[in-house]
């Protein structure tokens, strides 16, 4: 099965990370809409806003699909000290996930690689 | 004549303006409540190299928030067209005057008026720190006209977010480095404010620069320039990281300190990095991620704002007591 990415983006951060992996692995990349309809499993990636919170968009997301999301990965900033990237953190104690990866805003190369081969291994 | 447009909050001018305004008031803080007299132990336990390290360090800082606020963001927000955008910079700028005030307030603390005298006549005359804000300001002041053209606004911009998320980490490395290790603790609770605000200054001016890079007819040309203004900052930031960290040793730790956030610069204007980065100093990562309460009890501020959610309205019920029930015997 090829890998589905379901991802929350506001900064545009996200949206370029997924893109990269998009056009090394050919992976389907969904972004998160108010009226996303989804039936298949999926990784998520978002971002983390204010003072280490998940955003109000990925919240709505898993209320309504959190039995669809296989693992979570989030953005974030160093500079923010302990909140760095923390919405993966929350995300994965409220719904028990595994988190995959925690990455600087769009990722390094050296974070796309690791996560198309954290996401590899999940298969 | 132009009639003059009154900012409406009502209606949203674009999807980020709100959020940004929101995070800015939510970060909000003043160096008068923090307590960096904590800090006067600490500093009599460093040595000469270090203290002096430490002092051009801030007092470097303190150039570039100088500029930021008194050409940067008044320069930028002249020409960008939402109101309501202008109203972010316009609080940006406002912050960046307390960062600028704030390096003084710890110098103030723990040095004395004539070393404090000293040391901003070498940053006067230090030719790297010279250059660098001479280098932005050029940027910046081509905005000095009624109608600037696309390119020249996005190389503002560009400039801008270069001096927030690149240029101001070979001096952050410093306090970082020491608050890691436990020393200047208080102080460091100012210097991570500041690096808070200028996380988010470069996330949202790095917005306004995607936003016109799009309608650029040029793109490649405005974003060749662009690197090329980066290179030049870079072997300038080379220089002046050996010139204040020589002594203490620490010079090719800052300057892959100063890669990573050049690389981070890049992408806050939707970039690739640039920069292959092995390992930022753990020591300033621990330094970053040092929780502490090092605030003035009473105002009750640390790294975290706190706002009160659960608040419960008085009535004057609430004051008719049931002495029989209430009374402790």
């Amino acid at each position: 099965m090829v890998p589905l990415i379901y991802y929350d983006s506001k900064t545009g951060n996200v949206e370029r990370f997924v893109h990269k992996i998009k056009a090394l692995t050919g992976w389907e990349v969904l972004r998160i809409t108010e009226n996303i309809e989804i039936k298949k499993a999926g990784h998520l990636v978002t971002y983390t806003t204010r003072i280490g919170e998940v955003p109000d968009s990925t919240q709505a997301f898993l209320q309504r699909y959190a039995d669809y999301v296989t693992t979570v990965s989030s953005s974030g900033n160093r500079n923010w000290g302990k909140n760095f990237a923390k919405a993966a953190e929350t995300i994965a104690v409220n719904y028990h996930l595994p988190i995959l990866l925690q990455f600087e805003l769009s990722g390094t190369q050296p974070d796309v690689q690791k996560l198309i081969h954290l996401i590899n291994k999940e298969i | 004549m132009t009639a003059f447009k009154a900012v409406n909050w009502n209606t949203p001018e674009n999807d980020y303006s709100a959020l940004f305004w929101e995070q800015n008031l939510r970060q909000f803080w003043v160096d008068t409540e923090y307590i960096p007299s904590k800090d006067i132990d600490s500093w009599k336990g460093l040595s000469p190299e270090i203290q002096q390290a430490y002092k051009r360090a801030l007092g470097g800082l303190t150039l570039l928030d100088t500029l930021q606020s008194h050409t940067g963001m008044p320069k930028i927000l002249d020409h960008i067209d939402s109101l309501q955008n202008k109203a972010v910079l316009s609080f940006m700028c406002m912050m960046e005057a307390i960062h600028a005030k704030s390096y003084s307030t710890i110098f103030t603390t723990v040095t004395t008026t004539q070393e404090i005298n000293e040391l901003f006549d070498w940053v006067h005359a230090n030719k790297y720190l010279q250059f660098k804000a001479a280098t932005i300001d050029r940027y910046y002041r081509a905005l000095d006209k009624k109608q600037v053209n696309d390119e020249e606004l996005f190389l503002a911009l560009g400039a801008s977010v270069l001096l927030e998320s690149f240029l101001f980490y070979s001096g952050f490395f410093m306090p970082l480095w020491l608050c890691g290790q436990g020393e200047m603790v208080a102080s460091a609770d100012i210097i991570k404010k500041i690096i808070a605000d200028e996380s988010i200054h470069g996330v949202f001016v790095g917005l306004l620069a995607q936003d016109v890079y799009k309608t650029l007819p040029h793109p490649q040309r405005a974003k060749d320039k662009l690197t090329a203004l980066l290179q030049e900052l870079y072997e300038n930031e080379l220089k002046y990281t050996e010139e204040v960290y020589t002594d203490i040793g620490l010079t090719a730790e800052v300057k892959e300190y100063v890669r990573y956030n050049a690389n981070k610069a890049l992408m806050n204007l939707g970039f690739e990095e640039l920069f292959e980065v092995k390992e930022v100093n753990p020591i300033v990562l621990n330094g970053l991620n040092l929780e502490t309460t090092q605030h003035d009890f009473f105002s009750k501020k640390s790294t975290n704002y706190e706002k009160s959610m659960e608040v419960a309205h008085l009535k004057d019920e609430d004051f008719i007591f049931d002495l029989d029930k209430d009374l402790l015997v």
